[in-house]
This record gives C-alpha cells, sequence and structure tokens, in this order.
C-alpha cells in the first residue's frame, strides 16, 4: 500500500481535520494558518489526482474496504477530479486574500469559528464531487450548507440574519425534495451506488417513480443553487440581503 | 397523526405548537415500531421528541410565545404544496407494492448484509453493523453535520453568553 | 394494486404536504421551522415503510426468525433524523438573533422593518 494510493480519502480528510484544529488553536492567525496550509494541501492532492485521472483513467477507492456496492466508494474520473481541483484551487487562492477583509467584517474572537466554517465548506464541496454514493451526497451536501448558512449570518449587517434564515429555509426544503428523488430511485433499485446505479436504471427507464425521481432531484438542486451560488468559494461573508 | 399535524396547521400559539410537534414525534416513533424500525423509533423519541422540543422551548423563552399575524394569502403555498404532493403521488403510483418481497431493495444489495453480517463483523444487530462498519462512512459525515451546526450556535450566539438559555441550547446541540 | 397497497405513500404525501404548507404560508420564524420539521418527517415514512416484510422482524439476526426487514433504510433516516435536528438547532439560533436585531419573529415585520433602510430595497420571498 503506497501513500498516494490513500489520496482519495485525504482529500476530504484533511480539511475535516484542519476544522477541529482551527476551533481549537483559538488564535485567529494561527486558525487560518491551519485552514490555508489544509486549503493549498487539498489542492496539492486535487492536481495529483487530477494527472493520473486526466487519461481517462478510474480512481476508486473503497471506504473501509467494503466493496462498492456495499460500501461507500469514492470515485474520481475525469469530470470530478476536474471539478476537485476547481474548488480545491478556489479556495487555495481565495483564502491568502480573504484575511484582510476579514479582519474588517468579523470581531475578534470569532475569526477561528470562521475558519473552522470555511474548511467544512470545503470539506463538503470535496465531499460531494468525490463521492461515488447516493446517500453520502446528501450528507456532505448538508456539511456544507449548514457551514455556509453560518458563513452568511457573521457579517456584520442585521439582514444577514434574515438573509441566512431564508437560505436555510429554502436550502432544507432544497436538500429534503434531494433525498426524495434518492429515496424513489433507490426504492426502484435496491442500490445507493452511483455507478451500479446507473447500471440497474437501463431496466427501470420511463418508469413514473424514476421520472418523479427527477423531477425532485431537479427541483431540489435547483433550490440548492439558488441558495449557494453566491457564496461557495466566496471568501467574505458579504452580507447579501436577498435571494439573487 | 394527521389529526396532530391539521392541529399543528391551525395553532396561532407557540407553545401549543411545541407540544403537538412533541406528540407528533412520539406517535411517528410508534409507527416506525410497528414497521419494524426500532432503532429509529427509538431515536426519532429522543431526538425528535427530546432534543428538539428543548431547543423548541429554550428559543420561546427567548422569544415572545404568540403568533400575532393571521395567515396572509393562503391560496398560492397551498397550491405549491399541492403540486409538490400530486407529483408525489404520480410517482409513488409506480412502486412496488407494500410489503413485496420481490422489491428491488429486498433482492439487490441487503442480501449480503443479513447473510453474511455475523461472520464479517459479529455484530447480530444489522442496523448498527451497517451504520457502524458498512457505511461507517455516512455516521463520520453526520458527526460533522452535528459539529458544524455546534460551532455555528456558539458562533452565532457568542456574543450574548450570559443569558441561560444560549449555554442550554449550546449543550443540547452538541 | 390495490388502496392498501400504497397506503403508506398516502400518509407520506398528507404529511409532506401539510409540512410545506406551514413553511411557506406562515410568517412566524419559529412556526416555520416546526412545518420544516415535519416536511422532513415525512420522508422517514417515504423511505421506512417499503422495507417492511409482512411477518417479518426488526433486522437483528437470531436464529429464531427467518425474514427480516430491510435494514438499510434504517440506517439512512437514522443519519438523517440527526442531520434534521442539527439543522433546527442552527435555525432556532438564527431567529434567537434575529429576535435581538429586529425585536420581532414576524416576517412580515421584518420586511416592513427593513424597507425604511438604505440599501433595503424590499426583499423577495
Amino acid at each position: 500500500m503506497s501513500f498516494s494510493q490513500h489520496f482519495p480519502a485525504l482529500q476530504v480528510v484533511i480539511p475535516l481535520v484542519a476544522a477541529p484544529l482551527a476551533v481549537l488553536v483559538r488564535r485567529g492567525a494561527l486558525a487560518f494558518l491551519v485552514v490555508t496550509g489544509a486549503a493549498w494541501a487539498a489542492f496539492a492532492i486535487a492536481l495529483a489526482l487530477w494527472l493520473v485521472a486526466r487519461d481517462g483513467a478510474t480512481v476508486s477507492y473503497a471506504i473501509g474496504s467494503w466493496p462498492p456496492p456495499w460500501g461507500i466508494e469514492y470515485r474520481v474520473d475525469r469530470l470530478s477530479s476536474f471539478v476537485l481541483l476547481i474548488v480545491a484551487g478556489m479556495a487555495a487562492i481565495t483564502l491568502p486574500y480573504s484575511r484582510a477583509s476579514i479582519e474588517r467584517e468579523i470581531p475578534q474572537e470569532l475569526h477561528n469559528l470562521f475558519y473552522a466554517m470555511f474548511a467544512l465548506c470545503l470539506t463538503g464541496l470535496l465531499g460531494i464531487t468525490i463521492t461515488g454514493d447516493a446517500f453520502n451526497i446528501f450528507v456532505f451536501l448538508e456539511i456544507s450548507s449548514l457551514s455556509t448558512y453560518v458563513l452568511i449570518a457573521l457579517g456584520r449587517d442585521r439582514r444577514a440574519l434574515v438573509a441566512s434564515y431564508q437560505y436555510l429555509v429554502m436550502g432544507t426544503i432544497g436538500a429534503t425534495f434531494i433525498v426524495i428523488g434518492i429515496g424513489l430511485l433507490y426504492l426502484m433499485t435496491g442500490t445507493l451506488n452511483l455507478a451500479d446505479m446507473g447500471r440497474r436504471l437501463g431496466e427501470v427507464r420511463e418508469t413514473r417513480p424514476v421520472l418523479a425521481a427527477l423531477a425532485f432531484l431537479t427541483v431540489g438542486i435547483s433550490l440548492k443553487l439558488r441558495c449557494s451560488r453566491c457564496t461557495c468559494g466566496c471568501p467574505t461573508p458579504t452580507p447579501m440581503p436577498h435571494p439573487p | 397523526m394527521a389529526l396532530t399535524v391539521i392541529v399543528l396547521t391551525r395553532s396561532r400559539n407557540l407553545f401549543t405548537v411545541v407540544v403537538l410537534a412533541g406528540v407528533y414525534s412520539f406517535l411517528m416513533a410508534t409507527a416506525l415500531v410497528a414497521l419494524d424500525a426500532v432503532d429509529v423509533a427509538m431515536t426519532e423519541a429522543s431526538v425528535g421528541a427530546g432534543i428538539s422540543t428543548v431547543l423548541l422551548l429554550g428559543a420561546l423563552y427567548l422569544c415572545k410565545s404568540e403568533e400575532t399575524k393571521p395567515v396572509r394569502k393562503p391560496w398560492l403555498p397551498l397550491a405549491v404544496s399541492a403540486a409538490a404532493g400530486a407529483l408525489l403521488v404520480f410517482g409513488t403510483l409506480g412502486l412496488p407494492a407494500f410489503s413485496d418481497p420481490a422489491a428491488p431493495i429486498h433482492t439487490h444489495v441487503v442480501p449480503r448484509y443479513l447473510n453474511d453480517v455475523l461472520r464479517e463483523t459479529g455484530v447480530p444487530n444489522v442496523v448498527t453493523a451497517v451504520l457502524a462498519s458498512y457505511r461507517g462512512y455516512d455516521t463520520l459525515g453526520e458527526t460533522t453535520v452535528v459539529f458544524t451546526a455546534g460551532i455555528g450556535v456558539i458562533a452565532l450566539l457568542r456574543r450574548r453568553r450570559k443569558q441561560p438559555g444560549a449555554a442550554n441550547k449550546q449543550d443540547a446541540a452538541k | 394494486m390495490s388502496f392498501w397497497s400504497h397506503f403508506s405513500y398516502a400518509i407520506t404525501i398528507f404529511l409532506m404536504v401539510a409540512g410545506l404548507y406551514i413553511v411557506i404560508a406562515r410568517g412566524n420564524l419559529i412556526k416555520k421551522l416546526v412545518g420544516l420539521g415535519v416536511f422532513q418527517t415525512s420522508v422517514y415514512m417515504l423511505y421506512i415503510a417499503p422495507g417492511k416484510l409482512i411477518g417479518g422482524t426488526a433486522p437483528i439476526i437470531d436464529a429464531n426468525f427467518k425474514v427480516y426487514s430491510n435494514p438499510l433504510p434504517h440506517v439512512l433516516i437514522l443519519t438523517a433524523i440527526v442531520v434534521g435536528v442539527a439543522t433546527l438547532a442552527l435555525g432556532l439560533a438564527l431567529v434567537v438573533r434575529i429576535r435581538e436585531a429586529y425585536d420581532t419573529i414576524e416576517e412580515d415585520d421584518i420586511l416592513a422593518s427593513d424597507e425604511g433602510e438604505p440599501g433595503g430595497d424590499g426583499q423577495r420571498r
């Protein structure tokens, strides 16, 4: 087992571990260093994965060594490796420049919590991209969206609170729609692994539950997009008075 | 359960709403026991009826407990939710019937869990085995969600630590 | 296909419509969160009910039983319950802060008090 085999897991786990560390160190500047380091490490791993998957090779990583339809699988193919590269790259590049605006926007004692939230948001986004399991997507979606709500609400403007509340309500409705869609697909195919589901969907294509699942997923993802498109990768918690 | 929800929709006193939500959670837990989901029922009774009610009461203590405004135009929301419901009706009519052993969820992935769980993990409770071993990563994610919410609550309420309700909420959220 | 074969789905749909209605129609922020909870709970039924086999028992392996209900949906819903409570806690924290900033938890009053401010150009829902 060489070290590079574990890159798919490390991709998500490094920012995930950085978040509690950032909370524990308590000093804003130290937390900044921890999270920035984690973001650059994630970027380096994404780069390595992209170099592997660029020629069409698919990296599959079975979490806990359970084979895919039973356990959870991480899958890095050409598309997802590219998205990983973009997400991690944006976080790594914007984070150093965000220091000044965060000093201005957020009270001193909340700095380490802000950076922890940023790391969690990054974890969620990377996890959504890399995972090959339908329900795992929902879990990571919730990590990234809960942290995004907090990032929005930390702004000084009081309207940021209301905006964040509205994002929370809309986002939760969207996430629940996504769960309904995943549930319908699961009831029709009996599996949660995306690749396996794709194979088995061929047999039940054009049935009513599958069409309804498609509709629920579309509505849910649209609601989520509406919520998150202004905040993902945005380093400052800009108070957004109304949904875009 | 349906009756509880209807009263919940009509009621304007927030205290009534919170208590009814707890009643609803317990009824849901009972229904889950009838459906053989004992682990889920236990979680729903403790988390849904217990922690949620404590959190809601804590928030009520900090806010006022009467809903002052009457309902605004109820037709548009009703239409939206009815449309979503109709879509779900459309979808569910094509699903396998209740308790059909030939349905895909019973034939595809699950037999391995049920047949091999003792040999592979040594845990007789299949739900525990799947939760902690086969799909342990989901559980890590779930813990992270709770961590996120806990940190978020702390971040939002830190500046007003003197009031008792806030500390109460932070403990419960952990 | 009889009426009873899809009865559990009917319950799910009723709960979902009711929850969604509370979320959209009610102006009180706490009541909206309760509605959101009902809406999320409806999904539990959607997942758990199809996993039941008549004559089966809870999925705990024992030599006396042959038929078990499906354990996988139970696992997923355990995760979903905890996620739901985390969302509720965060939402309530936001409501408490909103109450401090605006001194009200009615949506209409909040919108009204924002309109007087520079840049507060009337929020859309």
